[in-house]
């Protein structure tokens, strides 16, 4: 296969949005709601709106960045504006704390299809083949992967927006009720959890050099923001007011909520059917992540090419989804401690502060 | 190289059978219904109504007449199995050793509890259900006083008991409670339940040639069950709640001598809690209903609208009456929340709700309920026979 050293593919803007949409929302609804869920309680809906702050900071600080380094990546300039050996602490950090995400992605793609759907078939072969087609993906190119994103998201939306109104007989408004009945602050609480996700914007970072049309990704970014949010928010309140105070005791409300369908005695079972688009989904997060990967250890390793490392990344991330987590109340806390705190931290705050050295360095 | 290409495209998809996780249709036994019963030794003992997925018979012998077994092309025979263990899953083991086919639970609809495990608590029993990602949270609750096992015996000449409960509880003249929802109320308040009964058989056929039906309800205080309320109460329960769907109601009014029944064209009740100033809390029922005449045995012409006013202060004594029963029963008897009281003053004064809930249990038995009914009479019927 011929390998492209200079990276002549090009992304528009409106496909990295999509990509970006993709890319966040989809585990978003899996696991998320009932971590919410356990310190918003029936105000866990409003929580992504408060997360969303992140999203804002984030995609700001990663587009300011990038307007000043149009050509490189968050490892590449990284250098340049806080000097190499602190650039390469940072990417190291960076790209370790990426490892761990991509991990979790790929652990709750697995535990998902293994605990919902396919309980006998072995961990391996569930992750296995899908970084196989990621890894073919991925050496293909970004436009591959912001391609196969164009044609899946919108069948993605769509089946969120199925989901939504088939509920929709089954819900009571009076689950919701009452709202902030104990102020903002349960909601903010909640927000804890989910401000992760919203600094996962953080791997636009990986994409802007390939844009062909950098001025309209901050239009682009936003509109990607505001429809994670929203997707986020409707389908939480969705599955809390059908499911009302039993949301907290299920690990993924949403499942239930879906199972719950039952339209007329005929429309009902129909969760394989959305939980296929729902993979199709992860499918594109785990590539995002594992491109993210490969592409920023490549070039921290200062290599001229990304495509010879895809398999060995691809192969580790497979063997530490089956050994770091070794059971859901682990990932859990995992979840509730480190991404709580650190995610934010490395995806969000330490970006900041680099666009404000950068901003010192170069001015607006 | 393109051939090579698409003998390996070709060879994937033989990875689409998924090896591990398939469930060939005659390998599995579909469970309708599931029924618990306690035994004396405090073992549980779970049966389960299957659906056993026939070839079609030919020429439609025997007694499949009921124009259920045509077209689809196979005859489903409900059988139940029984194991028992310590726990359900336990019990499920000893069953799965009864049943040559695996269990699949996806289609699962209904869950019967006989009425003594009820009494221990209910909680517990369903964390099963919960924790099982294959069990569909739309199936159907119901209690039992006798065996839970002898109800999914029926031998129903329709279709399997399974199904019949199902459409009785779709039908929602009675309670209708899935699992979710008796979950939720578990959480919220208290909760009360369809509780099933065999219908008596014809005198020629044998005993277990019936079908079930929902008599009353059972309630559930915290979540063991206290005790029963009738079909009439539940109406009641069923106002509150602001659950009436369909229903006839029948006045009897001093002054017409004779029947007057109505048909019920809305209902909606609403539940207003009330702080007053004084620290007392007092809960409002506001019920509106519309309703029609559909046969007047009494003296009062309908054509005159005083009597029509007479006809509506009737109904409203009369649910007012019903309301009240069910209020004694469930309120001061029992004292268990299914009116969802406790929530709804959690939802309008959440602060005070706060500080109080701990003590819902001293409050809700002497909470002071008002009762606000509205009756309108819209139209006398399409003609008359007077």
């Amino acid at each position: 296969m011929e390998i492209n050293l200079n990276r002549s593919e090009k992304i528009s803007s409106f496909q990295l949005g999509i990509l970006i949409y993709a890319a966040i929302a989809v585990t978003a609804i899996l696991y998320l709601p009932a971590s919410s869920y356990s310190s918003a309680e029936r105000d866990f809906w409003f929580s992504p709106i408060i997360s969303s702050l992140f999203g804002i900071l984030t995609i700001f600080s990663v587009t300011k960045l990038g307007s000043y380094y149009p050509h490189d990546t968050l490892i590449q300039y990284s250098g340049k504006i806080i000097g190499k050996i602190a650039g390469k602490i940072w990417g190291a950090l960076f790209l370790i704390y990426t490892l761990s995400i991509a991990i979790q992605v790929t652990w709750q793609y697995g535990e998902f299809v293994n605990a919902y759907f396919l309980p006998r078939t072995p961990r391996v072969v569930v992750l296995g083949s899908m970084a196989f087609i990621c890894a073919y993906a991925i050496r293909q190119g970004v436009e591959v992967i912001a391609r196969l994103a164009q044609i899946l998201t919108p069948i993605i939306i769509l089946a969120f927006i199925f989901v939504f109104i088939l509920l929709l007989p089954d819900v009571d408004l009076n689950h919701i009720q009452p709202i902030f009945g104990n102020g903002l602050l349960p909601a903010i609480k909640g927000s804890f959890f989910s401000n992760l996700w919203f600094g996962e914007f953080i791997v636009l970072a990986f994409f802007l050099p390939s844009l062909k049309d950098q001025k309209n990704i901050k239009k682009w970014s936003f509109i990607s923001l505001l429809l994670v949010t929203m997707t986020m928010v409707l389908m939480n309140i969705i599955a809390l007011l059908a499911l009302g105070n039993s949301t907290g005791e299920l690990n993924a409300p949403l499942i239930n909520a879906v199972q719950y369908i039952d339209i007329g005695n005929f429309l009902s079972h129909i969760e394989a059917v959305v939980m296929a688009f729902w993979i199709a989904g992860a499918f594109i997060k785990i590539n995002v992540f594992y491109y993210v990967l490969t592409v920023g250890t490549s070039q921290w390793l200062n290599l001229t090419d990304y495509r010879p490392i895809v398999i060995p990344i691809l192969f580790l991330n497979v063997l530490l989804a089956i050994w770091f987590v070794p059971n859901v109340s682990a990932y859990q806390v995992f979840m509730h401690t480190i991404d709580g705190i650190v995610g934010p931290i490395i995806y969000t705050f330490l970006p900041l502060f680099l666009l404000f050295i950068a901003f010192i360095r170069k001015g607006w | 190289m393109t051939t090579i290409r698409i003998v390996f495209i070709l060879m994937s998809c033989l990875l689409l059978t998924g090896c591990w996780d398939r469930n060939e249709l005659n390998e599995i036994a579909l469970v309708r219904g599931i029924g618990i019963d306690i035994l004396n030794n405090g073992q549980i003992e779970v049966s389960v109504e299957i659906s056993v997925p026939k070839a079609p018979s030919g020429s439609g012998g025997g007694g499949e007449s009921d124009g259920m077994a045509q077209g689809s092309g196979g005859i489903t025979l409900p059988t139940v199995r029984t194991g028992r263990g310590v726990t359900i899953p336990d019990a499920l083991e000893k069953l799965q050793e009864v049943i040559p086919r695996k269990i699949f639970w996806g289609h699962t609809e209904v869950i019967i509890i006989n009425e003594n495990l009820a009494k221990t608590g209910l909680r517990d029993k369903m964390d099963y259900f919960m924790r099982n990602p294959r069990f569909r949270l739309h199936a159907f609750v119901f209690v039992t006083k006798g065996k839970a096992k002898d109800m999914l015996g029926l031998e129903t000449s329709l279709y399997s008991p399974s199904e019949v409960l199902t459409d009785f509880s779709e039908e929602k003249v009675m309670l209708h409670v899935t699992l979710i929802n008796l979950l939720d109320m578990l959480n919220s308040g208290d909760a009360a339940i369809p509780m099933i009964k065999k219908v008596p058989p014809q005198k020629k056929s044998k005993p277990t040639q019936t079908i079930p039906f929902i008599k009353s309800s059972a309630v559930f205080k915290n979540d063991k069950m206290v005790g029963t309320i009738s079909d009439k109460l539940t109406r009641g329960v069923k106002w509150i709640q602001n659950d009436i769907e369909e229903t006839q109601v029948t006045v009897n009014s001093k002054k017409g001598e004779g029947y007057i029944s109505m048909t019920l064209l809305r209902a909606e009740t609403k539940l207003e809690p009330v702080i007053k100033k004084d620290g007392k809390w007092k809960m409002i029922i506001k019920a509106r209903t519309d309703d029609d005449i559909i046969l007047n045995e009494s003296h009062l012409n309908l054509k005159d609208p005083q009597n029509i006013k007479i006809v509506k202060k009737a109904l409203e004594k009369k649910l007012t009456a019903r309301l009240q029963h069910a209020l004694d029963k469930v309120q001061k008897d029992y004292k268990a929340d299914v009116f969802g009281f406790g929530e709804a003053f959690h939802r309008k004064y959440p602060k005070q709700w706060k500080e109080s809930k701990d003590h819902w249990d001293e409050i809700y038995p002497n909470l002071e309920v008002e009762l606000d009914i509205h009756a309108n009479v819209l139209r006398t019927g399409a003609g008359s026979a007077h």
